[in-house]
């Protein structure tokens, strides 16, 4: 669970700011939606950006949304303009020109019986063994669509040719998508989904060209209306060929938002920590400088736990010479505490599982055959349906994500709120979709004692600490940034 | 409290009183799709969300990508998703149907896979017809383009040289690198012959040409002669978004519907009789078909007010109540039903009371009184027995 440590007082201060309506809400909700909200009104802007329809001539209107509805012909003139605007986008025809048109075919049960992938993938080291690391992520028997003609951009991260099967197999050598590829494609017209009405072998014969018409050779098959895409893709969640709509649509927005996403493969060993990488507030304590060594042969601290004390009723604390509070504090830190370990996996169920791999863009170009470690795991869940994870539910969860430590010498709230593993559950009301980072927070690691009475940081000093990779709600924690480097 | 109703009911924008009564409508056609057990309810055609928006005050969640800008989320397109509640208050007002998405498409595209299935020939047609339009349309647009190009190259090569001979030239080689330009790899030669034009109905033969009948040299005293630009049409793949009509389904009308309408709602039998005739099998118009969600009367009481209302997960409430549509206003209320006799923690209350109160907007909490046991099964519209309360962080 994301942990807010702000106190609440920063909530309300946005009370007084120019414009009550935004500011708030600014501070309360996750900035998508909110811009979401916010430019709905301004479609006409939006519209005349890629118009080819002449409704750019339309007055371009930003402004503040009005209240609430005052009767007058000019507020519904505004109003129906921007419906009128949203009415001719939406009516745009999807189409793509005979030069670069890219034609997938349905065929959803051409690898129905090829076996499921039940080898463990070890996400860590897809190098070791390069046949299987070819076959990580195919899961054959869920890919509907065969492409016949992939001449597109977007094929560089969708679509996988089957390995493994040799050059005889027939489609083996062809791209085939999973559903929400290939309804993410047609949606966004990239993609012209055909229904066949041949055989797959008369129409891929193998070791030659696919033996398919153009796009106006209607013999082989036609093509299918987006309504029909949904119709044959949607279907339950884990059903063989399908998914179900809440899953489309997280896939579809992060695609449109520019990650790369690809589904996760059904069993999997997540990467396991760099090295270097340790439990608790104790580390980066191990190096110690000459001085600190020095006084360290005078004054030998106790590296373990000290041992319980010699009866039930003495004192925790014997009489002697104690030289800072921190043996103390060990002395009297009897109670059992929970102490976490990178496990390895257990089979998590629906929907609390990962169900996606997301990178984020930049950098290297993105390999769909060799991606490196994915930076997210994300489970797709129905806001009404799924009530929140059990205990069980969201330590399988975490389970299969990688050991995520905390950035070391970062400040106490960072770490706090970073975790050990993390994983992004996104649940979709009804078309509307919200993203939830979950950690696994581990307030026993953070020795606070261990901080009482120490005078300089581990490391690092003054830095301010970054936020996490996915950050989450860290921006609020981020604005005290201030306060808490003054903590010391 | 009782809601008021929203100020934009008032108006007469968006009241069903601007539609004539007794012109058949047809009927919004809403497909199920997604696993029998947890239907989703879609709707394809820019048609429908348009009446929808403008006469049924539901504004849904548009959720597909926007073909013509796809790498951004804040404005989506086809399909709208509609809320369970509002598929259901749509067959309850008996302005719509749904279609068995899954079950429809399948039965049709096995009778349309043989090779001489009339069904195929006839949206083979239909196909071609469209995409042959879209065509033209393209073809005339780009030229359109290539001759505004041109001419204002033209006029820039007037102004500088005043030598016409050179002017002319300057233009013929303008033209031809207009129609490079613009058309990608085009081979445009500036004044073609004039061709037939074709809509692409059944032509195989690579491209057709055009020569629209506007396309006469310019009347106006330029001296310099306007070259024509061949209208060169290219082939199209084309997408449709709705399976009608174009797979052969018709689209239901609502004119036997008016005529029951007279009839007490809750005595479906004969509504429903009436119906039979005209819906297929894959088709429903009752709304019972569509499960009733938990908040589904608070949702029909807040909407027969003329407000709009979306998903509430922004704000963890059940709905977003707006006093108009989205486009232009901002939510004015979050809303979050209850049971009737539920017991409400104050807890509940005070974090999405604080949170609506923050973000300038009410809480309102509502439940529907159950139906005593006397009681005569009422003809009431759905919603009726709600009540509604609206909570405000006082602030003391």
């Amino acid at each position: 669970m994301s942990l807010s440590l702000d106190d609440e007082n920063d909530t309300l201060s946005g009370h007084s700011a120019a414009n009550p309506e935004d500011a708030p809400a600014n501070r309360l909700t996750a900035e998508p939606e909110d811009d979401e909200e916010n430019e709905e009104h301004d479609i006409q802007k939006f519209v005349s950006l890629f118009d080819r329809r002449g409704v750019a001539a339309q007055a371009i209107r930003r402004g503040e949304k009005d209240f609430e509805s005052h009767g007058t012909r000019a507020q519904e003139n505004i109003l129906e303009a921007s419906r009128q605007v949203l009415e001719d986008v939406l009516a745009e025809p999807r189409y793509q020109n005979e030069s670069n048109w890219t034609r997938g075919w349905y065929f959803p049960d051409w690898w129905g019986n090829s076996p499921l992938e039940e080898e463990d993938i070890d996400l860590s080291s897809p190098d070791k063994d390069a046949a299987a690391a070819k076959k990580r992520g195919i899961q054959a028997r869920d890919r509907v669509v065969v492409i016949d003609n992939p001449n597109s951009a977007m094929f560089k991260a969708m679509g996988r040719v089957i390995p493994g099967l040799g050059k005889d197999a027939p489609g083996a050598d062809k791209l085939w998508l999973f559903p929400e590829e290939a309804l993410f494609l047609v949606d966004r017209g990239s993609l012209d989904l055909w229904y066949p009405t041949k055989p797959f072998e008369a129409m891929f014969p193998v070791g030659s060209k696919p033996n398919v018409g153009g796009v106006d050779d209607y013999e082989d098959g036609f093509p299918l209306t987006q309504e029909a895409a949904y119709a044959l893709f949607l279907g339950a969640p884990g059903e063989r060929g399908k998914i179900s709509l809440e899953q489309f649509q997280v896939f579809a927005n992060l695609k449109r938002t520019g990650y790369n996403v690809t589904r996760a493969p059904q069993r999997y060993t997540p990467p396991r920590a760099q090295s270097g990488a340790t439990v608790g507030g104790d580390a980066g304590r191990n190096k110690l400088g000459l001085w600190a060594w020095m006084m360290s042969l005078l004054f030998p601290s106790p590296k373990k736990r000290p041992a319980a004390p010699p009866s039930k009723t003495c004192p925790l604390i014997q009489p002697g010479l104690y030289r800072d509070y921190k043996t103390i504090h060990e002395k009297i830190a009897i109670i059992p505490r929970h102490k976490l370990t990178p496990l390895s996996p257990s089979e998590p169920e629906d929907p609390y599982k990962v169900l996606y791999f997301v990178w984020q863009t930049g950098g290297a170009d993105f390999s769909k055959t060799h991606p490196p470690p994915p930076d997210f795991y994300m489970a797709v869940v129905d806001a009404r349906q799924s009530p929140m994870p059990t205990l069980d539910q969201i330590s399988n969860l975490l389970r299969t994500t990688p050991w995520s430590p905390p950035r070391e010498g970062a400040h106490l709230y960072p770490r706090l709120k970073h975790g050990y593993r993390h994983v992004v559950v996104a649940a979709v009301d009804q078309g509307v979709i919200n993203y939830y980072r979950f950690g696994e927070g581990a307030f026993e690691e953070e020795l606070i004692f261990a901080r009482f009475d120490y005078v300089k940081g581990p490391s690092g000093g003054q830095k301010t600490s970054g936020r996490g990779r996915g950050g989450g709600r860290g921006g609020r924690g981020g604005k005290r940034g201030g306060k808490r480097g003054g903590r010391r | 409290m009782s809601l008021p109703p929203s100020p934009s009911a008032l108006d007469g924008t968006n009241s069903e009183s601007t539609t004539t009564p007794l012109q058949p409508q047809p009927l919004i056609r809403i497909t199920k799709t997604s696993s029998p057990s947890s239907p989703r309810y879609l709707v394809f055609s820019p048609a429908d969300v348009m009446t929808l928006r403008r006469t049924h005050n539901m504004c849904s969640v548009l959720s597909g990508t926007t073909h013509l800008a796809p790498s951004q989320n804040a404005f989506l397109s086809l399909p709208l998703q509609l809320m369970v509640e509002e598929a259901r208050l749509l067959l309850q007002k008996g302005v719509a149907y749904v279609v068995d998405g899954n079950s429809f498409h399948h039965s049709s595209l096995a009778s349309m896979s043989a090779v001489d299935s009339e069904k195929r020939k006839e949206y083979v047609r239909e196909m071609r017809e469209r995409r042959g339009t879209i065509e033209f349309t393209r073809a005339e647009e780009r030229r359109k383009h290539q001759e505004e190009v041109l001419r204002k190259r033209v006029e820039a090569g007037k102004m500088g040289k005043k030598n016409k001979g050179k002017g002319k030239n300057a233009a013929a080689a303008v033209a031809a690198a207009a129609s490079k330009d613009t058309d990608g790899k085009g081979d445009g030669e500036p004044s073609a012959p004039p061709v037939v034009a074709n809509t692409g109905l059944g032509d195989e033969g690579g491209e057709v040409s055009l020569v629209a009948p506007e396309l006469e040299p310019p009347k106006e005293e330029t001296p310099t002669p306007m070259p024509k630009i061949k209208l060169k049409v290219t082939k199209l793949s084309l997408t449709l978004s709705s399976s009608v009509p174009e797979m052969m389904d018709p689209p239901i009308s609502s004119s036997s519907w008016s005529e029951s309408k007279s009839k007490p709602r809750d005595e479906g039998g004969s509504k429903s009789a009436s119906y039979t005739a005209l819906v297929p099998s894959y088709a429903s118009t009752s709304p019972d078909s569509i499960p009733e969600p938990r908040a589904h009367a608070l949702y029909a009481y807040i909407h027969s007010r003329g407000y709009f209302l979306t998903p509430g997960i922004r704000f963890g409430c059940n709905f977003s109540v707006y006093p108009g549509d989205p486009m232009r206003f901002h939510a004015h209320f979050l809303a979050t039903s209850f049971g009737w006799d539920q017991e409400i923690s104050m807890l509940e209350i005070v974090g999405p009371g604080r949170l609506a109160t923050a973000v300038k907007k009410g809480l309102v909490i509502g439940g529907e009184k159950p139906r005593e046991e006397g009681d005569e099964e009422k003809d009431e519209e759905p919603g009726a027995r709600v009540r509604a309360f609206s909570i405000e962080w006082a602030g003391f």
